[in-house]
């Protein structure tokens, strides 16, 4: 049995492997899951549907969950067009949103907002713009440090960035709860989660969070929505038809034939970083302030997920919105499937479908890539 | 053109936040003026048949690999199953976070009339989902605002489970003389160990419970607590045992939800001492007693109450007379001989009055008894002490809220580490 390189195979094909492998993935879940709860597989779907979609708030929270992996996985676009390696999202995102929270804590115990005086609108002035610059500039400076550190003395940048998301959750673990910490710069006193942020100040709690429009609950996702909308539309421009996006593909396709062609290398690999940073950071600012709370978990893993939507969507920004609506529908759904005894599925058993969702999404890159020729007798190709 | 369309964008995202931020209504602090726990009410007191399809949400933090949150799920069966409810959901591994009140507005959503959520850091998000679901009831357990938050449809529920730990030290303690009979430790060596999770008050006030109740029959004892930081964290509970138990404590407890403590406990031979469900299958040569919150007579009260429209107090605390503390599977095998009677005979004392678990004469902070201390009752941002909680010699815990908020460090229990 060999395993042969394959001469690119043309896009229409490459797309139906791809097409087929989540379709065998999602029927494996369906067995799998139907194994183990032995409930109706129309039942589970239908579950899933009005789990997700079922009222309008659930609607706008779905597709809140949605934006935000979109999000990230728009963020780590440019770098891997780049052939960057960035596994740093989850740390960039914890970061940005580390310090959106920060800002709602440290801003929200000043005098100013701790008055009854200052009304909710100019609050909110000052507090949207710091919450999103400190969440930005963090972000971007998670993204920097790798790329700089590779330009300069070329570190490896996947163990760097992977590195990096351990210090950014070390960093927000130590400030969030450790003893050793004044208590003024504390942000839960005698706690393990900081809960609803602000919540036991009665003028500044929910001065830096999303609002709700009416009251309506779901309504808080629509901003958020909204600008990673935005984001796909500009990021799509941007990668497209501007002057960094081509040497961003340049750079992914050679670095020698970019800096052949006066491209400088390390100050695009620079540059991309810190946009990819800074849109995760932009992804923190958003998750802080639409949830109006942080703990540990934020992230949730999207940063690692967002590699795969990338990935599978080829950098594709219509592709990566339909794969992060795949991944979500497969994630969240599968929490909304009771079983005969009361309890529902939960995150465990989802991440067990994602599992299985992303590995074949990964194996039929390989299939893409190589063809497997059976038998011994076929000559050597050169 | 560029530059124009960045500050574009963040004009218009700023501008966006800010116009619909006058919709933010600031929220409303009348303080409820409800007294503390009173005499707990049960579900034999409402009479009312809840009809089956009336719809009820449990939340729960871990799933029943954690014998914290399988204490919950079964007391949910058993309520649910007493009231003949058959339309019941229970949403398991739920983080302390969004995901909360996210899941309970789900649940709002999909008609459940009440909902209940196990985990202190659940509080803040079950509040929010209690504001914008007015006719839902929200029961949060060991929370601690409801008190304060003035919301008519939410409710925090507690037991008296520091009589429940008193009892189990009393087990523990005869243990330890049955030891000292047989010479296999001397009085002076007599110390044990506990794993805590967090210096919470309600760890604080579980460990000094239980010390006290050894000390009632083992007067020599001391006590050393390592806190893990976490409430589940099986490898951090184990080693912190082993780290006791090499440190020279002959007897270990645990108020954390793994396995942990008690299989580290059972591989060195060392007795134990569980919390909120047997661990009797790890530890068959080991472990002596569990005390437990039973959570199916508040469920079941709870629900009534819901389904007859009455109002539910923002404080429910459950009690030995109410079945909520209970001491369960006394491992014949391990235990002293004369386990059970003394544990009788302390329930009765603490029935008749004449027993109480923090009473003034028994402890001492710096040497020195306390004739006053004022707890930290009403939650604020500050933690500023507000209520005298030390009258007629004892100290009133769960009294004035379901959650305990005895915090004080005694004589006699050494911690070794307060970094959480």
């Amino acid at each position: 049995m060999h395993i042969i390189k394959r001469d690119v195979i043309p896009a229409w094909k490459a797309w139906l492997i791809r097409g087929s492998a989540i379709l065998i993935a999602i029927l494996l879940c369906g067995l799998i899951t139907y194994m183990i709860t032995r409930l109706n597989p129309i039942t589970v779907i239908q579950n899933m549907f009005t789990g997700l979609f079922g009222s309008g708030r659930k609607t706008m929270k779905t597709f809140y969950q949605v934006a935000i992996l979109l999000g990230v996985s728009l963020a780590v676009t440019p770098a891997f067009k780049m052939r960057f390696w960035n596994i740093g999202a989850e740390g960039q995102v914890l970061i940005g949103a580390f310090a959106a929270a920060a800002c709602m804590i440290y801003i929200g115990r000043t005098p100013l907002f701790l008055s009854g005086s200052v009304s909710p609108a100019v609050k909110n002035l000052i507090m949207f713009p710091a919450m999103v610059i400190a969440a930005v500039a963090f972000g971007a400076l998670w993204g920097f440090l790798p790329a700089f550190f590779k330009s300069r003395w070329n570190t490896n940048e996947t163990l760097f960035t992977l590195m990096m998301n351990y210090v950014a959750l070390q960093i927000f673990k130590f400030i969030k709860n450790n003893q050793t910490v004044p208590t003024r710069f504390r942000w839960t006193p005698d706690g393990t989660t900081v809960g609803m942020i602000n919540s036991q100040y009665k003028n500044s709690f929910g001065i830096g969070t999303i609002p709700k429009f009416n009251n309506k609950p779901g309504t808080e996702c629509l901003i958020p929505i909204i600008i990673v909308a935005l984001l796909t539309v500009l990021l799509y421009l941007y990668l497209k038809y501007s002057k960094h996006g081509f040497e961003i593909a340049v750079v992914g396709e050679s670095e020698r034939t970019a800096s052949y062609a006066g491209i400088k290398v390390n100050r695009v690999v620079i540059r991309t970083m810190i946009l990819s940073g800074a849109i995760c950071g932009l992804m923190g600012f958003l998750l802080v302030s639409t949830e109006g709370s942080i703990n540990d978990n934020i992230v949730d893993g999207r940063g690692y997920t967002a590699v795969m939507v990338s990935w599978m969507s080829q950098f594709n920004p219509i592709g990566m919105f339909f794969s992060s609506l795949l991944l979500v529908f497969m994630q969240f759904g599968a929490k909304e499937v009771p079983m005969p005894d009361g309890v529902s599925l939960d995150k465990n058993f989802a991440n067990m479908l994602m599992a299985i969702i992303l590995f074949f999404i990964i194996g039929c890159e390989f299939i893409i890539n190589y063809k497997i020729q059976f038998g011994r007798h076929k000559k050597r190709e050169v | 053109m560029k530059k124009f369309f960045a500050i574009l964008l963040s004009l218009l995202m700023i501008a966006a936040l800010v116009a619909c931020s006058a919709n933010t209504q600031g929220t409303d602090d009348a303080a409820g003026a409800n007294n503390g726990a009173a005499q707990a009410e049960t579900a034999d007191n409402i009479d009312v048949q809840v009809p089956s399809d009336f719809k009820v949400g449990f939340i729960c933090l871990h799933d029943e690999n954690s014998t914290y949150d399988l204490n919950f799920i079964n007391a949910a069966k058993a309520a649910c199953e007493k009231l003949g409810i058959t339309d019941y959901v229970i949403k398991t591994n739920i983080p302390e976070g969004k995901e909360c009140y996210d899941t309970a507005a789900d649940m709002a959503d999909s008609g459940c009339k009440i909902i209940f959520a196990d985990s202190f850091g659940h509080e803040d998000f079950m509040i929010q989902a209690a504001r914008e679901f007015p006719d839902v009831q929200f029961c949060h357990s060991t929370g601690t605002k409801a008190h304060t938050e003035g919301l008519p449809n939410y409710h925090n529920a507690f037991a008296a489970i520091y009589e429940g730990r008193y009892l189990a030290g009393i087990a523990a303690g005869m243990k330890l003389n049955e030891m000292i009979a047989d010479g296999k430790i001397t009085a002076d060596q007599c110390k044990i160990g506990y794993v805590g999770a967090f210096t919470y008050a309600e760890v604080v006030s579980g460990y000094t419970s239980f010390f006290l109740g050894v000390r009632s029959v083992c007067p020599s004892v001391t006590m050393d607590v390592i806190f893990t930081g976490s409430w589940y964290d099986e490898k951090a509970e184990k080693e912190s045992a082993l780290k006791l138990i090499d440190g020279g404590c002959v007897l270990i407890s645990q108020h954390a939800d793994s396995m942990g403590a008690p299989s580290a406990c059972e591989s060195a031979g060392v007795p134990n001492v569980s919390y909120n469900g047997s661990t009797i299958s790890v530890g068959p040569n080991t472990y002596i007693i569990s005390s437990r919150i039973n959570w199916e007579p508040y469920y079941e009260y709870a629900i009534k109450a819901a389904a007859a429209g009455k109002a539910i107090p923002a404080d429910w605390t459950g009690t030995i007379a109410t079945d909520s503390v209970q001491l369960i599977d006394l491992n014949t095998a391990v235990a002293a001989d004369g386990t059970q009677e003394a544990i009788d005979a302390a329930i009765a004392a603490m029935k008749a009055g004449t027993l109480h678990v923090f009473d003034t004469k028994n402890f001492q902070v710096e040497g020195k008894n306390l004739d006053s201390y004022m707890a930290d009752v009403n939650s604020d941002a500050d933690f500023t002490p507000d209520t005298e909680v030390i009258i007629d010699g004892y100290f009133h815990e769960s009294e004035f809220r379901s959650a305990p908020y005895f915090d004080i460090q005694i004589d006699g229990i050494t911690l070794l580490n307060k970094s959480f």
